[in-house]
């Protein structure tokens, strides 16, 4: 399941985001905004790329560190293809980056960033 | 893979002439079943999409771990090959540098010899006289951090790459020129990535002219990180589970 392309409700928006890590009961996921925000590490996404068609990009789309959330499965929306293994690795690492900068003053949250 | 451009061949004729050891046959199957479980699929793609997408699907497959390991007893004999040469392969792949937009890698048979090589040493260090090293390699377990995951992903879309490519050689066919350039050039790239964490492995030698020491892995830091990172990413789901009510 660890990269698979989903769809679900945050905060009353629609997310599609990333499966990055999977637990017993509990996925979190790192989703997609269309905000840029230039100063921010960001994995940036347009849609007419492979993996930009792999999430069903209308638009493009920024990755950020913050922007993840736990969810659980049956709330998710699965899609078809997988995200590339490129963009994965990129996600999961900008996420990882965060986490280790923000250290145990700002754990992340489910807070879009936008 | 290296090996196995040479090493086929003269199995296949062993085999036909019945003077095959028993371990050369099994060799040479595992050979065929590699080629062809790992190296037919890429030469269907329609696409530099459908490519990269059958590569994601290949990396993900638990048959390539078993390959290599029901390989691994039989690295004497592979080693024992002459190696095809880098050169050919990347020559003959139709490597061209201008076919990456952006990505620039300077003396690509080079590349390959020394990622070869370096394949070589690593093997020779995991299996050739003291199986327990193998898991002691840094990482050889589950989980590995993101940075490494990605060099091994490197270090397998290389050689899937390369098996296509033998495959072409080995069956003299025909593919698009796309898919030759697409094969070498992703073949190239992932085997420079790769190369970086072989270089980084203790007792594997790497010429600092291809990899400098700057782009080596510093596995005890790597691995410091990976466990604050884990650690917080339990804190995280601890905070999401409490929230959610679990």
């Amino acid at each position: 399941m660890r990269g698979a392309t989903v769809r679900f409700r945050l905060a009353g928006k629609a997310r599609l985001g990333v499966v990055i890590e999977v637990r017993p009961d509990l996925v979190n996921i790192a989703y997609g905004t269309s905000e840029p925000h230039d100063d921010w590490p960001q994995v940036v996404v347009h849609p007419e790329t492979r993996q930009g068609r792999a999430l069903g990009l209308r638009e493009v789309t920024y990755f950020y560190g913050a922007n993840t959330s736990w969810e659980r499965p049956e709330d998710l929306q699965f899609g078809k293809t997988p995200c590339a293994k490129e963009l994965l690795y990129a996600i999961v690492e900008l996420v990882v980056n965060y986490r280790l900068q923000a250290g145990d003053e700002r754990l992340p949250a489910d807070e879009p960033a936008e | 893979m290296r090996w196995l451009g040479s090493l086929r061949p003269r199995l296949q004729k062993s085999v036909a002439e019945h003077v095959a050891t028993e371990e050369e046959q099994q060799v040479l199957y595992l050979i065929e079943f590699a080629a062809s479980r790992f190296g037919d699929p890429l030469l269907h793609a329609t696409s530099v999409d459908d490519l990269d997408d059958r590569l994601d699907a290949l990396t993900d497959s638990p048959e390539a771990l078993h390959c290599t390991e029901l390989l691994a007893p039989h690295m004497p004999l592979v080693q024992a090959s002459l190696p095809m040469s880098a050169a050919l392969l990347a020559a003959a792949a139709g490597h061209r540098q201008d076919d990456v937009p952006g990505q620039v890698i300077k003396d690509p048979p080079r590349i390959l010899e020394a990622w070869l090589d370096a394949q070589r040493q690593a093997a020779q260090l995991m299996w050739s006289s003291d199986a327990t090293r193998v898991s002691v390699a840094p990482f050889a377990g589950t989980d590995p951090p993101v940075e490494i995951e990605n060099l091994i992903f490197h270090g397998l879309r290389a050689n899937f790459c390369g098996l296509a490519i033998e495959q072409v050689f080995s069956a003299g066919r025909l593919i698009p020129v796309w898919l030759a350039g697409a094969l070498a050039n992703r073949l190239v790239v992932s085997a420079r990535e790769h190369l970086r964490l072989l270089a980084s492995l203790p007792g594997v030698s790497v010429d600092e002219a291809i990899i400098p020491a700057a782009e080596r892995l510093d596995f005890a830091a790597i691995e410091a990180r990976h466990q604050r990172a884990k650690a917080a990413s339990q804190r995280s789901y601890e905070l999401a589970r409490e929230r959610l009510g679990l």
